[in-house]
């Protein structure tokens, strides 16, 4: 997929258009409104939260990345260099059942490898898995700003582990919203 | 912003035959193409960590700092800082954070909802996650929701005294006394909105194709071409399905079950459903045919309060395989209730059926409170 972020039209009174202009000026801003960029990936390799630290959530099954972002060595999301804009990131962090009363789970989005936004924080269980995140919108240059997701394990009570079940695996979802 | 004369929320014109005049695709196209591409939208924190007093309705959280406001309907040095004004109609997807400072082991419920009023009247509070906490962790519930603003204050013009609809992030805990929100900078309580469908128009539409325009010896017709590529595409990103509904009855409980057992959660009261999807009789949301494609989902469980400690989930079920979880969170036994949230992007296929799931783990039923609802938005084909 290689249509640029829509131009808004200009339409001139007495110009004389080729068809390809009006595609150019309809086609394409509708086509990239209808199919913006989307990424979206779950993890279902055995991963360990570190007690105490936020941990980068290494997603390895990668369900749609149309514009090939996803680079699996930094475990982070690229937009396409013609998609500056505002998107959508949804982040699920998901843990298994914790070994004490006093843990939480805590959802980050990472801008370019620092921490942006907490997504929400969650009291985890002893006795079933505990699953977090929420969403929140930021702002990326095209082919520049990478994001990636990371998952605090706030406890004093040893490492935990992330859950690969299918239905509660740590998700990551990013939507174009607007320019 | 976009630069003036402000699009207005798209609502093309049936193409006759004739000529295309150069007014009419401004209108249309233009138009369209400007407020998609810059569709009202708001991100704005609280970076003072105020205190906020103890139960009531919550407190109203101040948004000091903005992101970004396309539309300029915030004000931090306004009189109401804390208000995001309607700046064109329709329905928004937003969702607000609010952590607090508190890490002791004493029980405390917090809870972050979202409000919307009219200026000149009280605001309507719709909670989001209830999150009773003991875990000295530095609670933080979140709120996600499809809300409806009607009343719009028109761009280039002055705010007018009342008469306005907002949206409010609120904030409340029961903790006795007053207790502060967090101050760290990767925490702030945040607000955050964008404009997602509009009031009323066309149901029925599917996906757009976006032909490219005809090349001759082909004829541009107004059947064969402006209307199913310029006018349905533009009715169908301004109305595409969008659905939210709730429980309101008070009547049901949600049994206690070993996770992830869950239960399919019935919603009695539709907000909205542009395409008139909800299946009632088996309270699930299906996919309309030819509007398959990315969809933002809000799934929301609010059971009532515990007198033992437990587990509750919220999810979603497509086509009834296995659960999609989103939130697992525990509390201790309360006296305010307990909810949660997630926010997910699926990808459904027309036919697709959603149904909101829910489990809890308390021992015995628990009453499902009208905080419990499900919304299903397309963002993408």
């Amino acid at each position: 997929m290689t249509a640029p972020q829509p131009q808004i039209p200009l339409f001139i009174a007495g110009a004389q258009p080729a068809p390809s202009d009006f595609n150019s000026w309809i086609q394409a801003p509708f086509a990239w409104l209808t199919s913006k960029v989307v990424f979206r990936a779950e993890l279902s390799a055995a991963t360990t939260w570190i007690q105490g630290a936020n941990t980068l959530i290494p997603y390895n099954s990668i369900l749609e990345d149309p514009f090939s972002g996803w680079n699996p060595g930094t475990f982070s999301w690229t937009p396409p260099a013609q998609g500056t804009g505002t998107y959508e990131v949804s982040i699920t962090a998901s843990a298994a059942a914790a070994s004490d009363a006093t843990t939480a789970l805590r959802a980050v989005l990472y801008l370019n490898g620092s921490a942006l936004y907490t997504m929400s924080t969650t009291q985890a269980s002893q006795s079933q898995s505990c699953l977090t995140g929420g969403s929140a919108p930021l702002q990326l240059y095209g082919g520049q700003d990478s994001v990636s997701a990371y998952a605090f394990w706030n406890t004093t009570g040893g490492n935990g582990s992330a859950v690969t079940t299918a239905g509660q695996r740590s998700t990551l979802e990013i939507t174009w919203l607007s320019l | 912003m976009p630069l003036p004369p402000w699009p207005t929320v798209p609502n093309p014109s049936t193409w006759a035959a004739g000529p295309i005049l150069v007014p009419s695709l401004r209108a249309d196209v233009t138009n369209a193409v400007s407020f998609f591409a810059n569709r009202p939208s708001f991100l704005g924190w609280c970076t003072s960590g105020p205190a906020v007093p103890t139960g009531g309705s919550g407190s109203l959280v101040t948004l000091d700092t903005e992101a970004y406001d396309t539309w300029q309907g915030h004000d931090p040095l306004g009189a109401q800082p804390g208000w995001w004004y309607c700046r064109a109609p329709g329905w928004y997807l937003a969702e607000g954070y609010v952590p607090w400072s508190y890490n002791t082991a004493t029980t405390v419920s917090f809870t972050t909802s979202l409000a919307t009023g009219t200026s000149g009247g009280s605001p309507a509070i719709t909670t989001g996650e209830i999150h009773p906490t003991n875990d000295t962790r530095t609670p933080g519930p979140m709120a996600a929701d499809l809300v409806k603003l009607t009343n719009a204050w028109a761009p280039g013009t002055t705010l007018p005294a009342s008469g306005v609809d907002y949206i409010a992030l609120y904030a409340r805990q029961n903790s006795g006394g007053n207790l502060n929100l967090v101050t760290v900078a990767t925490q702030y309580p945040r607000l955050s909105l964008r404009w997602a469908c509009a009031l009323s128009g066309t149901a029925g539409l599917a996906v757009p194709s976006n032909p490219a325009w005809p090349v001759s010896p082909a004829y541009i017709t107004s059947a064969g071409y402006l209307n199913p590529a310029i006018r349905d595409t533009i009715r169908y990103l301004a109305y595409p399905p969008v659905f939210r509904a709730f429980y309101n009855a008070g009547t049901a409980n949600l049994g206690s079950q070993t996770f992830p057992a869950g239960t399919k959660l019935a919603l009695d009261t539709v907000s909205v459903d542009t395409y008139s999807a909800w299946s009632a009789a088996n309270n699930y949301w299906v996919v309309p045919a030819g509007c398959g494609g990315v969809y933002c989902c809000i799934a929301q469980v609010h059971v009532a309060s515990q007198s033992s400690a437990g587990s509750l989930a919220a999810g979603f079920s497509v086509n009834g395989g296995t659960t999609i979880w989103g939130k697992s969170a525990r509390s201790p036994s309360n006296s305010s209730g307990f909810a949660v949230s997630t926010v997910k992007r699926l990808r459904l296929n027309a036919g697709d059926t959603v149904a909101l799931m829910g489990s809890q783990s308390n021992g015995s039923a628990l009453g499902i409170n009208n905080g419990t609802r499900l919304v299903c938005a397309w963002e993408s084909s």
